[in-house]
């Protein structure tokens, strides 16, 4: 950690205030050195290539070209650049997402100023830091029960939307312009995916799931 | 005929052809004759002028010579060798003879010096003229000279000179005596009298040229002068030769022109002629040459064209003739002489035309007769085919066929079960006796001959002994030399209809062999006839009858068909089926259990014979026929083992006839009539009766299919009924109505496609196990505000049982409840059952079921008592399920909507304790490092410590914001001022965008207008914070007593109102807001030029509704 060669870091996130403090920590940092600040993930990608940085500290939900696309887009323009994703969020998808985007670190916004010096320094070094949450949501990305309908085809879910309105086989085989048999097996196929036994309850579980607009 | 030359006759022919080569050969001669006769003319006249001029130019040389002789004496006068004097003395004395000369004459002396001059001429006295040619010639070669025109006359005048040398005594030159001849001199002088001979006449012209090709002399003085060298002729006799040609003067005329130079002199005559002159003379010839030519084509055509008709006159006779006898003129004659082939050919033609007159004249007999045979027939057929009435009919034919084939007696037999009867007679015996008259085809031979040999018979003699006359006089009998005593020829001819003999036509005759074979081919047509009006005649009979048949099944069908009752239809079968039989009663008898109900009867009413009389089907005719689907005739009534005595003492019929009533698969029964008036039920009646029950049958179906039909109907209309309604509920069930008015439809479709009188939903109420009626339709309002326990009533056991419960009568209910469950229903219960099964008589009710959860039950009430068919309670179920369905979704529907409610709260709340973690991390991280920052630099440690600061204050103000959120009921409390001001504080912490907040005047605002306006404030600076990038933000209350005005202010980047969607940026939202407490908003902005959002709510109307 030669104060010659301190690590380039980039500030990306929409909230001014974060920012500002991130900013402030930097300064007390000699081996760490502040080269530019995005509000969004389109002027992230913009500066990376102008400025090279070495990590980018990256906030992952804002507006516009959020922090996970961005970070796709920076790991696939320039790969030595290393991201951080820096967000308040611990929400399963969005730590696979940023991850899956080739962010190398995933930390909190609970952080102290040392940790997320380390964390500067390890991604510069080309090591992974996670924080303890983020670690928690990979391992818990297990198994989520689909929500009923999930898998319905989307002519079954015209049809679904037929039935809804009522119909019955031969006047839904005609509004589809489909044979009645046709019909037939779109509407067991739909009462056996929605796992109920009936078409009337079929229609129930569709108007509670929103499952016809 | 045809006018005009027949260019293929014979004729024609050989006069073109002997005609042609003459005119031919003549032509030729004619033209080669005139031809040679042109040539010599020519040769003759040329040579003729030729010589002519050959002549006059010698004639004129010796004229010439004479004048040169006059000089000549001269010269030999001694004066003229004397000096000058006396030379002009010798010259006047010798100027008598001189005179010809009217140029004068002059005397030259050796050297060409004009020595003298007769007349005198001074001026040309001592002149030179040895230059002259003619001196040049004269000296060379001494002898008269006869000189070209010049002009050395008097006065300059134009002369020919002849010029004499004077010769001394040794024939030396010794000069020259000149003579000169004026051109321009006329007639008078002799010199042009003695050239002007030689014209021939006026249409000739002749000149005499010098040796230059000048005119010297010519027969018309003008042109003495001209240069006629050009011309042809002058200058070949210029050239000294003889000659004459055709060619054209200079007026284009077609002349000879003859020449020849005159001797002597260097000068040539020239003639020219007219060719038309010259040639005048031999026209008279040509003409005739010419004339001869006509003729000798003329008239060998004439003698040919005379000779040729001659000869061929008799064939153009016979000709015509054969024309004439194509043209139906026979019998023409032709003349020719005899000897001749033509003749023979004539004759024998004479003979062909005799022979065809007399076979068109046979011929016409002929057709004249057939011509009357065919119209007479024609008229018959005519006649036949315009009535149908047979008797006049028969005698009109037999008329009209005397006119053809003559007859004594006619008569036409009609073949009636073996016996020919007499139908129509026309002869001596008596028409009654004869109209009575009938034979045994068997006995009567000759009529039997003829019906067997279908053709007709001729007896030539029925006194004769042939083995037909004597079969005729058999048949007579007695009555052949009376009745039949005049009959001596007969003739019998059968009358054949499709093949089949229906009868015979009779000829007789008193004159033997009168009737020929083929007369009997004629009568025979005539025979045609008559069969055909008696079959016409037999068919109309018949159709009149079918026709009656016909008409009545028409009736019966559209009784059928018209919607008249079935017993109706039957009665009115059943009398048809009596009039038509001619019977005394008709029955239909319908199969009911194992008996035959009678069903329709038609006649005069038997006592104990009537509507429902049964019959037993083992024991009657009709059974039987029922059983073994025939038509049973009964004729015997007494002696039959299957009539059914009964019946029959009732009904005393003597005969009868029965016809069962059959459908493909079924047996309905059997239609029966009795006692025909007349004769015995044959099989025409059998034939009716049969029809009349196929017409019962079809209405029986008709009737049976139709009242199917209807059930059908009423079936499927009432599915069709449900299924609509069905749809119709899930409609109301998909759209967000309220529950109420979804179950009041429910019920009243459950009631209207049920038949039901009322209905009530009843709702099972979430604590006690109560039921309430959730909506209902046609019962009193009293009723349905009671409450029903579960278990209890025929609603509470469908519930407790989750299956549907029918009670079908609500008496028997009532009673067996007070008896079996006696304590079970509490009183107030009992009295409401008791009331209701006074109104109602019979009661379903259908549990309300989603997925095993019992929602409440639908309970339909009947006024009468019925029994409830399966379908019926099903099909309540369906509305059950409908009305559960919807209770479902409505509770579903409360439940999301509620949870929409939690997850917006929820939503604002993460935003805002998002927001709070922002700041409270970058404090923290500030925090965290401010002292190492204070080391290094003490100004950027107070600035930071100052940020720091702001940013505690904006966590805090957010917490408060966040506390609103989730307690709203603090909105209440707090005043507007003060939320703006920590709404800015908030967004200053947080966005580092200072944002100052103005409040102006203060008032109490109601509290859904300070949520509105705090909200429209935080969307606003929302903005500000997230999009807008600006430097400074401004937040202006003012509540003045016309209103209120809200007012957020950035110098941001603004946007385009014109290209953003009223939805982005919560501009919607504030809208809506805004709207809802009833004040304006307004958004004005432009691209980098800020935002400002204005809210106004006018404050008369709040004021109201805040009190």
């Amino acid at each position: 950690m030669g104060e010659s060669n301190p690590i380039r870091v980039l500030l990306v996130d929409d909230h001014a205030v974060v920012r500002s403090g991130l900013a402030a920590f930097l300064l007390a940092f000699d081996d760490l050195e502040l080269v530019g600040e995005a509000g969004s993930g389109e002027e992230a990608v913009r500066l990376c290539n102008q400025l090279r940085p070495d990590v980018v500290l990256m906030d992952l939900v804002m507006p516009g070209m959020d922090g996970a696309a961005a970070t796709r887009t920076i790991r696939e323009q320039c790969p030595e650049i290393q991201v951080i994703a820096l967000t308040s969020f611990k929400e399963e998808e969005l730590v696979q997402g940023a991850l899956q985007a080739g962010a190398i670190s995933y930390l909190l916004k609970n952080v102290s100023a040392d940790e997320l010096a380390d964390a500067i320094r390890a991604a510069h070094a080309g090591r992974s830091t996670l924080a303890p949450e983020a670690a928690q949501a990979l391992v818990h990305a297990a198994s989520h029960p689909p929500p009923p309908g999930h898998d319905l085809t989307h002519r079954e879910r015209e049809v679904l939307a037929l039935m809804v309105e009522g119909l019955s086989n031969r006047e839904i085989a005609e509004r589809l312009v489909v044979s009645h048999s046709t019909a037939k097996f779109h509407v067991s196929s739909i009462l056996s995916k929605l796992g109920v036994a009936s078409r009337t309850e079929a229609v129930a579980l569709a108007v509670q799931h929103r499952l016809v607009t | 005929m045809r006018l005009g030359v027949r260019w293929r006759t014979p004729r024609t022919k050989i006069i073109a052809w002997s005609f042609a080569t003459t005119a031919i050969i003549l032509v030729a001669v004619a033209l080669v004759a005139f031809i040679v006769y042109q040539r010599v003319t020519e040769g003759l006249v040329i040579e003729r002028g030729q010589a002519l001029t050959r002549l006059s130019a010698n004639q004129l040389a010796t004229e010439l010579g004479e004048y040169a002789d006059t000089l000549a004496a001269l010269t030999r006068t001694a004066d003229v060798h004397g000096p000058p004097a006396a030379r002009r003395i010798a010259l006047r004395r010798a100027s008598d003879r001189l005179a010809a000369f009217d140029g004068g004459v002059l005397v030259l002396d050796t050297f060409g010096t004009v020595v003298a001059a007769e007349p005198e001429r001074p001026d040309v006295l001592g002149q030179d003229w040895s230059g002259r040619p003619y001196f040049h010639q004269m000296r060379r070669a001494p002898g008269v000279v006869f000189s070209d025109v010049m002009a050395d006359g008097p006065g300059g005048a134009e002369v020919i000179v002849v010029a004499v040398p004077i010769l001394g005594d040794q024939g030396e030159f010794l000069g020259a005596v000149v003579g000169m001849l004026r051109l321009d001199a006329t007639a008078t002088t002799s010199f042009y009298g003695d050239v002007v001979k030689p014209r021939l006449g006026e249409s000739s012209s002749a000149y005499l040229v010098d040796g230059d090709g000048r005119v010297i002399t010519h027969s018309d003085p003008d042109r003495i002068g001209e240069d006629f060298s050009a011309q042809a002729g002058v200058q070949q006799v210029l050239k000294g030769q003889v000659g004459a040609l055709r060619t054209r003067d200079l007026e284009g005329r077609d002349v000879l022109v003859s020449f020849a130079p005159v001797p002597g002199t260097p000068w040539g005559l020239v003639s020219e002629e007219s060719w038309a002159a010259l040639i005048g003379p031999g026209g008279g010839y040509r003409q005739f040459l010419l004339l001869l030519l006509v003729l000798g084509v003329v008239t060998p055509a004439l003698v040919v064209a005379a000779g040729v008709g001659w000869i061929t006159k008799p064939v153009a006779g016979l000709l015509g003739a054969a024309r004439s006898v194509a043209e139906e003129d026979s019998g023409r004659t032709i003349t020719a002489q005899p000897g001749d082939e033509v003749a023979e050919l004539a004759e024998q033609f004479d003979l062909v035309s005799a022979q065809l007159q007399a076979s068109y004249a046979h011929l016409e007999q002929k057709v004249a007769a057939r011509t009357h045979e065919l119209s007479t027939l024609l008229e018959v057929s005519r006649n036949v085919a315009a009535t149908l009435e047979l008797e006049p009919l028969l005698g009109l034919i037999l008329d009209q066929l005397k006119s053809v084939v003559d007859y004594v007696g006619a008569s036409i037999l009609g073949l009636d079960e073996g016996y020919l009867k007499v139908l129509a007679y026309r002869g001596p015996i008596p028409h009654e006796e004869a109209l009575g008259l009938r034979f045994p085809v068997e006995k009567a031979v000759a009529n039997r001959e003829v019906i067997q040999r279908r053709e007709s018979v001729i007896i030539p003699d029925v006194r004769g002994d042939t083995p037909l006359a004597q079969a005729f006089q058999e048949m007579a009998g007695d009555q052949l030399e009376t009745t039949f005593g005049y009959v001596r020829c007969w003739m019998g001819v059968p009358l054949i209809v499709k093949d089949r003999v229906v009868g015979m036509l009779s000829l007789d005759h008193n004159e033997p062999d009168c009737y020929t074979p083929q007369q009997g081919k004629l009568v025979l047509a005539f025979a045609a006839q008559v069969a055909v009006a008696m079959e016409n005649a037999r068919l109309y009979a018949e159709t009149r009858r079918r026709a009656d048949e016909i008409q009545t099944l028409f009736n019966v069908q559209q009784a059928i068909a018209s919607p008249l009752e079935w017993e109706a239809v039957l009665q009115l079968i059943a009398d048809e089926a009596r009039r038509l039989t001619a019977t005394r009663f008709s029955a239909v008898f319908l199969l009911d259990g194992d008996a035959l109900r009678l069903a329709v009867f038609s006649g005069d009413p038997i006592p104990g014979f009537s509507v429902g009389y049964r019959m037993p089907i083992d024991q009657s005719v009709a059974g039987s026929s029922l059983q073994s689907g025939q038509s049973i005739p009964v004729t015997d009534v007494e002696n039959d083992p299957r009539v059914n005595l009964a019946a029959n003492q009732v009904t005393g019929a003597q005969s009868f006839l029965v016809v069962p009533l059959l459908t493909d698969s079924q047996r309905i029964g059997v239609i029966l009539v009795a006692d025909k008036s007349a004769e015995a039920l044959g099989a025409d009646d059998e034939r009716v009766l049969t029809m009349l029950a196929s017409g019962a049958v079809i209405q029986l179906e008709n009737a049976r299919l139709y009242q199917e039909e209807q059930a059908q109907r009423r079936d499927a209309e009432r599915r069709r009924q449900v299924a609509e309604g069905l749809r119709g509920i899930l409609a109301v069930l998909n759209s967000n109505r309220p529950l109420d008015e979804i179950l009041d439809f429910i019920v009243a479709q459950a009631v209207r496609l049920l038949g039901t009188d009322a209905g009530a939903i009843y709702r099972l109420q979430d604590e006690g196990g109560l039921l309430s009626v959730q909506a209902y339709h046609g019962l009193d309002d009293d009723y349905v505000t009671m409450t029903v326990p579960v278990g209890k009533g025929t609603t509470g056991q469908a519930v407790l049982e989750r299956r549907p419960m029918a009670v079908p009568d609500t008496k028997v209910y009532l009673a067996n409840l007070a008896n079996v469950h006696r304590a079970a229903p509490e009183p107030g219960l009992r009295k409401l059952l008791a009331r209701a099964a006074h109104r109602f008589g019979a009661v379903l009710s259908v549990p309300l079921m989603v997925k095993d959860q019992v929602y409440g039950a639908i309970t339909l009430y009947y006024h009468k008592p019925r029994a409830f068919s399966d379908e019926e309670i099903e099909l309540a179920v369906t509305f059950a399920d409908q009305a559960a369905l919807a209770i479902e979704n409505a509770r579903l529907r409360a439940r999301a909507e509620q949870s929409a409610v939690v997850a917006e709260r929820n939503r604002l709340a993460r935003d805002l304790h998002d927001a709070v973690t922002q700041t409270l991390f970058s404090a923290s991280l500030i925090a965290e490092v401010l002292p190492r920052l204070w080391e290094r630099n003490p100004e950027e440690g107070r600035r930071r410590l100052k940020e720091l600061r702001e940013l505690t204050r904006g966590a805090l103000a957010e917490m408060r914001t966040l506390l609103l959120e989730l307690r709203p009921a603090a909105f209440v409390d707090a005043d507007l001022g003060d939320l703006l001001r920590q709404l800015a504080e908030s967004i200053t912490g947080r966005a580092r965008v200072p944002v100052a907040v103005e409040v102006e005047g203060e008032r109490p605002f109601p509290p859904e207008v300070k949520v509105a306006l705090y909200r429209i404030a935080q969307e606003a600076l929302n903005n500000v914070a997230r999009h807008a990038g600006a430097s400074r933000a401004r937040v202006s209350l003012r509540s003045r007593p016309e209103g209120v005005k809200l007012c957020i202010r950035d110098d941001g980047c603004g946007f385009d109102p014109e290209g953003i969607s009223p939805d982005s940026l919560g501009l919607g939202i504030m809208k809506e807001r805004a709207e809802t407490i009833g004040a304006t908003l307004r958004i004005e902005s432009q691209v980098d030029q800020g935002t400002q959002v204005t809210v106004i709510w006018p404050l008369d109307e709040g004021g109201k509704t805040d009190g």
